[in-house]
């Protein structure tokens, strides 16, 4: 492996340090977990696992739920993703070029958020039914669930494939329409089983995601007697008697399951080639709606203002509540909320907190992102593809457990980053480079080697081809990584709410103390700060890199 | 170049050198001081009945700098308490850790798993879990002359003491219904199908100590839970969430907690705070001392000054009943010392001896 790098100049010292500090930061925790899976009372045993496979409540009913919830969360979120990002990038829907901004709303808003907007908006005596009388859907249950999860969700395929749409290849598409194939029979025959790599990749995350996820549910579907494994992990590592072996053993479960839902698509996609970028500008031809113009765009639209605006005006709304149960009307508003949050002494730290770490942990995660994709696909080594199958263990981690994980590892000495913002940088980056490696890899899949060879051939060295050829063509998938992983980031909790020491607070971990002092209206005043800034965040992020405009420079 | 490149490692391997025979030193050093130290701290610590004035343990908090508190107390108050004590106290900080009662003991836990606590001082909701922790050796003997105002929970091994008691009551929604439950075993009556609602017993803390009081201490039994099922009580994460659904008139009627009523958000709510025949569920919430705190005099200051009457009557003014005797309680809630009478105080000792049974009854209830 030292040979292969070594021919590719600035690669092998940032790929030993990138890729290095990451294995250490997750293999080092994760070692401490199957350590304590394997421990009771100082002594080595069995009895955790004993536990978990005795008992359906710790298992089979969690596992079977949360396996339900996460494949109807991903399939229904990856077709939305993947039909928004065609009409984003290859159509010439009214107003295409905004979808971007409103998909990533929902996925901004923190998911245990966005479930409190649906209580809010659709309980009894909530916003819709005192506003008009209606009761549309139900305020708990699994469906609210997927619901909540798949608007949540949809950012993830949406980005990966308008990111593999806008760098594709026209020629092929072409050569398709010169020998007499529909532009339907075009997109069904060629378009779409090119994009199989970067759809399958946003299905994954959205899967994994799914899995991992705490807030949703606990608000959701807990009420209607439905529990999940990331439940049953949050109550066996924090209701007395604590029973975190137990825990434990459920998590290395997720991380099992997570490593075989990625062989599984590596199994999808060994089928085909899916090399098809060769590097020439454009984006091939936009298709014509036509008489379906009109209709689809009325209703596109309906739905991206309803799952954005809707939870945004609910979050905004209770922000401003006076008094809970005087009604939404003008007089119980009042500004007194973000009085209250202007004058805590800690907003300025926390804001920079977070700015700071989530767009240190993006830098990171794409950089990491490059560089496992670049060993795994070009290099071939065993480091790049451990780096992908790690980080994507660790995505589907819950983030109480990476989090308690971290106390493990490096909350006393040998490595004491106890009370630091290290903890936290570090704890982000762990959990979210597979935000950043999947949809590299994804893309590096798709663009031909010929490009780089050809760099080489006309006189330049590995490193300029790298810098020239191979990281400009993957602006786009690195660009998308950067963006979740800053957005995820930014309005982490469950693993902030365990690290966060005074100083190092974050403008989510503070919204999140009010909501569990039962504060809400100075919580969602603290979250609409957040929002703004990730959404400012994201814009500037996605405007500089022309991400899913369906312009590729070169 | 090659001798560049192995100088530093002959460096580097000196410096592993000289730190190794370091860490031999210590730990020879240590295996002979240890039982000493030992010996010394068995000894000495019946000792620590703390009349040691307050200006010297004050002179000595300053030389440590900081004391840092793991709680789950809310943050209004604590940003409250910590504007007092570092004027009264200047150049100590207070610090805190905050997070729900589960977390904090999460993170204890895995804390002392690592090795190393980095708390000086604890306070949860949950009594039950101040037991476990002196057991294990992770709490320090204190006792000070605040004691005296403080009339009950408190551990005769000094470990640790009440610092406020939490009190759980029926919210009601006098907008959504004038029928008020006069007893607690009224709330899974018939009449009132579809407008209960309570947080889950496996995830909120106060509302597990709750259960068993009333399965327990009320003797409801479990008939009383399976009824309330039957009616459709909605089950909710954690208490707030209870008051939020009373207030807004999700559900006319939950159990939750009195403080949740003192908080802005629910001044000008249509919410009743009601009172049941067999009295309030009566919790106090102790606090400790960590063994081997990083800063232990300054968790002493701390200590002394959560429990003075300045701080109590900030837990007052939020609705949250002082445990000193001499601090008057919330407005609008009867004094303590009324209330002992007839009230639902949890019997913490059952509690410990029946927690899995609690849970696991719940969770073939509920359904988690």
């Amino acid at each position: 492996m030292r040979a292969a790098l070594g021919r590719q100049g600035w690669f092998a010292p940032v790929a030993l340090v990138l890729g290095g500090g990451f294995l250490f930061l997750s293999l080092y925790p994760y070692a401490r977990l199957v350590l304590t899976s394997l421990r009771a009372g100082g002594a080595f045993t069995f009895v955790h696992y004993l536990n978990v496979a005795q008992h359906d409540y710790l298992l089979r009913t969690p596992l079977l739920h949360s396996l339900a919830v996460s494949a109807a969360t991903a399939l229904l979120a990856t077709a939305l993703g993947t039909l928004l990002a065609w009409f984003a990038v290859r159509t010439d829907l009214l107003g295409r070029r905004a979808i971007t901004a409103f998909v990533a709303i929902p996925h901004i808003v923190p998911s245990f958020q966005l479930a409190s907007s649906w209580i809010v908006l659709f309980g009894d005596a909530g916003i819709v039914q005192s506003t008009t009388g209606l009761n549309p859907f139900p305020a708990y249950g699994v469906a609210p669930l997927v619901a909540v999860q798949t608007i949540h969700l949809t950012l993830f395929s949406f980005l990966n494939v308008a990111g593999a749409l806008g760098s594709l290849d026209p020629s092929l598409e072409e050569a398709a329409r010169a020998c007499g194939l529909s532009a339907r029979q075009v997109l069904r025959r060629v378009t779409f089983p090119l994009m199989l790599p970067s759809i399958l990749s946003g299905m994954l995350l959205a899967f994994a995601y799914s899995m991992a996820e705490f807030g949703a549910p606990i608000l959701l579907a807990a009420p209607a007697g439905f529990g999940t494994l990331t439940t049953q992990i949050y109550e066996l590592s924090t209701a007395p008697p604590l029973q975190f072996g137990e825990a434990a053993v459920l998590s290395l479960l997720l991380g099992v399951l997570a490593l075989a839902t990625m062989a599984l698509n590596l199994r999808l996609l060994a089928r085909g080639s899916f090399v098809t970028v060769s590097g020439k500008s454009g984006t091939g031809e936009a298709a014509r709606l036509g008489a379906l113009r009109a209709p689809l765009a009325a209703l596109t639209w309906t739905w991206l203002a309803a799952t954005s605006i809707g939870p945004l005006a609910a979050l905004v709304l209770i922000s401003l509540l006076g008094s809970w149960g005087r009604g939404f009307g003008p007089e119980n508003l009042t500004l007194a909320h973000y009085s209250t949050m202007l004058a805590s002494h800690t907003l300025t730290d926390a804001l920079w907190n977070s700015v700071g770490l989530a767009l240190g942990a993006a830098a990171l995660s794409a950089a990491t992102g490059f560089v496992a994709a670049y060993g795994a696909v070009r290099l071939k080594t065993r480091w790049g593809a451990l780096l992908d199958r790690m980080s994507f263990v660790n995505f589907a981690t819950p983030g109480l457990v990476v989090g308690i994980a971290f106390i493990l590892a490096f909350s006393s000495p040998p490595v004491s980053l106890f009370g630091t913002y290290w903890i936290l940088l570090f704890g982000y980056f762990v959990h979210f480079a597979g935000l950043g490696v999947r949809g590299v890899g994804a893309n590096l899949r798709q663009l031909s080697v010929e490009l780089e060879e050809a760099g080489s051939v006309s006189g330049l060295g590995r490193s300029r081809v790298l810098a020239r050829i191979t990281l400009p063509l993957l602006r786009e998938s690195l660009a998308a990584g950067f963006l979740l992983v800053f957005v995820n980031a930014i309005k982490e909790v469950s693993m902030t709410s365990l690290l966060a020491s005074q100083g190092t607070e974050t403008l989510a971990y503070e919204a999140f103390l009010r909501y569990s002092d039962g504060d809400y209206t100075v919580g969602s005043a603290y979250s609409v700060l957040m929002v703004t800034i990730a959404l400012a965040g994201s814009l500037i992020i996605a405007r500089r890199s022309r991400l899913a405009s369906g312009e590729l420079s070169t | 170049m090659r001798r560049s490149y192995t100088l530093p490692l002959n460096n580097q391997s000196r410096v592993t050198k000289i730190m190794e025979e370091n860490v031999k030193s210590i730990r020879k050093l240590l295996r002979f001081a240890a039982p000493v130290v030992l010996a010394w701290t068995i000894l000495a610590a019946p000792a620590v009945r703390a009349d040691d004035s307050l200006d010297a343990l004050y002179q000595k908090a300053k030389a440590e700098g900081k004391a840092v508190m793991y709680t789950s107390v809310p943050t209004f108050i604590l940003d409250e308490w910590r504007s007092l004590f570092e004027a009264q106290y200047p150049g100590v900080k207070l610090e805190y850790f905050r997070s729900g009662t589960g977390k904090v003991l999460a993170r204890i836990n895995a804390e002392t798993s690592a090795g190393q606590l980095h708390g000086d001082l604890v306070w949860v909701a949950d009594a039950t879990a101040y037991p476990d922790f002196a057991k294990k050796g992770l709490l320090a003997s204190y006792k000070t002359p605040e004691w005296d105002h403080i009339p009950f929970g408190k551990d005769p091994g000094g470990y640790y003491v009440t610092g406020r008691i939490l009190a759980g009551v029926i919210f009601a929604n006098t907008k959504e219904t004038q029928d008020f439950p006069a007893s607690w075993g009224d709330l899974a009556d018939a009449k009132y199908k579809g407008k209960v609602a309570m947080a889950s017993a496996v995830v909120s803390g106060s509302t597990t100590v709750m259960v068993s009081g009333l399965v327990h201490d009320a003797g409801l039994g479990w008939p009383f839970f399976q009824k309330l099922k039957d009616n459709g009580v909605l089950i909710l994460q954690d208490v707030p969430d209870v008051a939020r659904a009373v207030a807004s008139g999700e559900r006319p009627l939950g159990i939750t907690l009195t403080l949740y009523k003192y908080q802005a958000e629910y001044k000008d709510s249509p919410v009743k705070m009601i009172f049941p025949k067999e009295g309030p569920i009566l919790m106090p919430s102790p606090m400790g001392l960590f063994a081997k705190a990083e800063h232990p005099n300054a968790g002493r200051l701390l200590y002394r000054f959560l429990l003075s009457k300045k701080a109590q009557a900030v837990l007052a003014e939020r609705g949250i009943y002082p445990a000193r005797d001499d601090v008057a309680a919330p407005q609008g809630l009867p004094p303590l010392a009324e209330v002992k009478q007839k009230a639902i105080i949890p019997d913490s000792e059952w509690m410990i001896a029946h927690w899995t049974d609690v849970k696991s009854k719940w969770r073939d209830m509920f359904g988690r």
